[in-house]
């Protein structure tokens, strides 16, 4: 009787520990998820008592007549490749940059993590400002090195303002990607380095069939938390922008915004919602796919 | 060890639950009632600190809890504290929301509640008045009007822009300068309409609301011949040099540095940007107003209304109390707390003259006249589908994105859906 009991303690005891996490994991993220999905099949402002059931209508609405929803999709997807190959890219170099430095190596790491840690708002600000045609600093220096022909209007002209705010986004979080590679690099032991130094290998060679190919699991982190967050970008667009010139830099979280809060149509923003949660999901499950085909 | 864990977390829980229901009792035993002001001043030192604190003079039994939010974020909080119930009784707003609450039912007409129409401007009024009812008390109006920037004026000798053939003098004679004819915040969409707001009035003999009405009635279309010949007006403020290259780069604060260091000869921008001068400029004695410029035979006919308004939310549960607050509001010797204040009236006619005549605000002073042809702005009017339309192609516009065709082709497809769906307000 006793030996049953302490069985049935022990096989029940790690699901009460696991018991909170998982009612705060339904409560805030499965709960949502499903509420949104409900909502998203109705016609509703928000504040009216009686809801009006569309079924499908809000996700037909999206795909068969909203331009602006593909002009979003598109450039959602244009940021999210850029950020997931120039960040990791820059993250990288930094990476093996800082690696190479013996002394002061910590106040380097430091100087590049600290982007990661500022307000994405006094950011977006000062970046804005930064950007200014008249009296941004990036204009102004440009001028002074006679490069004014470069000198444009970053954020008002259609070819260049979502690649001006995807700059901004990646010099604040490429501290962070660096960091990532930087765990990784110190993992991989020096004994290869000197073997490749002896077969005749320069640094170069090195990089490319040593350290990159032992870095794959840390790519993998980079770019799968680079996708994922360049998917939910609204912070930059808002206050750089405001998804300005024209719909240039509108993308799909600040499009579901809009449509919530400007034209309260909570159904029609909660399905636009639901197909982002599908594309990030897909995606996602892309990545890791793509990298599974590698032994980590 | 067991036992004492348990204990531990069935105390937290007992916590928890008194301090909750706890909370409710110590509120209802409480001797004030109340009244939750959700304001789109997020400033309330200017003026309405004085006021709130005369009201609970008057009213002891109410106290009054100011809610800030910034103009972008303030039809958001309002429509959450709806859907979340949460307690909103006054609503200090901007008058272009008029419109959509009225309709959403969030609020109640103020000439309903409260009795002030006969003491109050009538062309302000008409700004927000919908089926014959006053939908809020106005608390300060907004027009927009032509900033002058004085020295750069006396400096090239520049003529007073009274109309486009002015405009464009003045931006030939600056040509070749460093100086900016007009400076204009294009960076932002939320600006785009107010371009319109200047150019209509030509083209419609000075009725632009008619033509409005008629355009959401579908007797006539955005891309009517009317409304091409404005969106070319705009198209030619950049065509003619007078908006400053890289316009679309600048945005509100960068526009007022501009204008205030003397890089920019004028400013297209409403009274409301007086306070935003006498932060920023060294010397207010530069800064002159002017009459939006107009074709010869037309008068100039500048947007406007109240850009603040007050008035009672349909959800509140305190009524008489919130009626109290509006009509305090509207007393008429309330109206100098804020009249001058932002260089703008309440258009509450007494209050306002006693203002005019006490004030030592030379700027406040030039800024009264324009409200004598004010119209209210376009986009309290339109749906909001169509205000976004009209912000992303205006900006098209200036960018050379799209032809002024393409403009007015745009806009009314989205009115056509609009229409087709059942959104547009003429069509339910």
């Amino acid at each position: 009787m006793r030996a049953r009991k302490r069985d049935f303690k022990a096989a029940v005891a790690p699901y009460l520990y696991l018991l909170p996490a998982l009612v705060l994991l339904g409560l805030f993220l499965a709960y949502p998820i499903f509420y949104n999905f409900r909502i998203s099949l109705f016609d509703w402002n928000g504040i009216a008592p009686v809801k009006k059931w569309v079924g499908l209508g809000n996700y037909r609405s999206i795909f068969f007549r909203s331009k602006p929803f593909y002009n979003a999709m598109k450039n959602t997807l244009s940021f999210t490749i850029g950020a997931a190959v120039i960040q990791t890219a820059v993250g990288l170099v930094l990476a093996v940059l800082v690696s190479q430095i013996l002394a002061l190596r910590t106040i380097y790491r430091a100087i590049f993590f600290t982007p990661v840690v500022m307000s994405i708002v006094a950011v977006s600000f000062i970046w804005t400002w930064m950007y200014n045609p008249i009296f941004g600093i990036i204009n102004g220096l440009l001028k002074g090195v006679g490069l004014g022909r470069l000198a444009l209007v970053w954020l008002g002209d259609y070819k260049t303002a979502l690649w001006a705010i995807l700059v901004a986004a990646v010099w604040k979080w490429a501290g962070f990607t660096m960091v990532v590679y930087l765990a990784g690099i110190q993992n991989i032991p020096y004994e290869l380095y000197e073997a490749a130094s002896i077969e005749g290998a320069g640094r170069f060679r090195q990089f490319f069939v040593i350290t990159f190919p032992l870095l794959l699991p840390q790519t993998f982190t980079n770019v799968l938390l680079t996708t994922i967050g360049s998917l939910k970008v609204f912070d930059w667009v808002f206050i750089m922008t405001a998804g300005g010139p024209g719909r240039a830099t509108e993308v799909l979280p600040f499009v579901i915004y809009s449509d919530a809060f400007r034209f309260h149509r909570i159904g029609y923003a909660a399905a636009e919602a639901s197909v982002l949660f599908i594309i990030i999901i897909v995606l996602s499950f892309f990545i890791i796919r793509l990298f599974k085909g590698f032994e980590f | 060890m067991k036992k004492g864990i348990t204990i531990l977390i069935c105390i937290m829980f007992l916590c928890a639950v008194t301090a909750v229901f706890g909370a409710e009792k110590a509120k209802k035993a409480g001797e004030k009632i109340e009244l939750n002001l959700y304001s789109i001043d997020t400033n309330p030192e200017q003026s309405m600190n004085d006021l709130i604190a005369g009201f609970e003079k008057e009213n002891p039994k109410y106290k009054v809890i100011f809610h800030g939010f910034e103009r972008v974020r303030y039809d958001e909080a309002v429509r959450t504290a709806v859907t979340g119930e949460q307690p909103i009784d006054i609503l200090l707003m901007d008058g272009q929301f008029i419109v959509s609450y009225s309709r959403d039912g969030l609020i109640y007409a103020a000439s309903d509640l409260v009795d002030f129409k006969s003491r109050y401007a009538k062309g302000v009024l008409d700004t927000i008045t919908i089926d014959g009812k006053v939908w809020a008390v106005p608390w300060e109006s907004a027009v927009c009007l032509f900033w002058l920037n004085d020295t750069v004026f006396k400096k090239y000798a520049l003529p007073a822009p009274n109309t486009w053939e002015d405009v464009k003098a003045i931006a030939k004679k600056l040509k070749g300068t460093e100086i900016a004819p007009l400076v204009y915040p294009s960076a932002q969409v939320w600006w785009m309409p107010m371009l319109l707001f200047l150019t209509l009035p030509d083209f419609t003999n000075n009725d632009p609301i008619g033509f409005t009405m008629k355009t959401m009635k579908g007797e006539v279309g955005y891309d009517h011949p009317n409304y091409i010949k404005a969106y070319k007006r705009i198209e030619s403020l950049v065509k003619d040099d007078i908006l400053i290259p890289g316009s679309t780069g600048i945005d509100y604060d960068g526009a007022i540095q501009l204008f205030v260091q003397g890089k920019a000869a004028m400013f297209y921008m409403g009274n409301w940007a007086l306070p935003t001068f006498k932060s920023a400029a060294s010397d207010m004695g530069i800064i002159k107003t002017n009459w939006v410029p107009h074709d010869p035979n037309m008068k100039p006919q500048p947007a406007g209304g109240p850009g603040f308004c007050i008035t009672v939310s349909k959800y509140t549960k305190n009524l008489d109390g919130a009626k109290a607050f509006v009509k305090y509001i509207a007393k008429d010797e309330n109206a100098t707390f804020t009249a001058g204040r932002r260089g703008s009236p309440t258009s509450n006619i007494k209050g306002d003259a006693k203002a005019a005549a006490d004030s030592k605000d030379p700027h406040w002073a030039s800024i009264n006249p324009y409200f004598k042809n004010v119209v209210v702005f376009f986009d309290w009017l339109w749906e909001p589908e169509i205000t976004k339309e009209f912000q992303v192609q205006i900006q098209a516009l200036l960018t050379g994105e799209v032809t002024p065709e393409e403009c007015g082709k745009l806009v009314q497809e989205k009115f056509v859906e609009l229409k087709d769906e059942g959104r547009a307000f003429y069509w339910k």
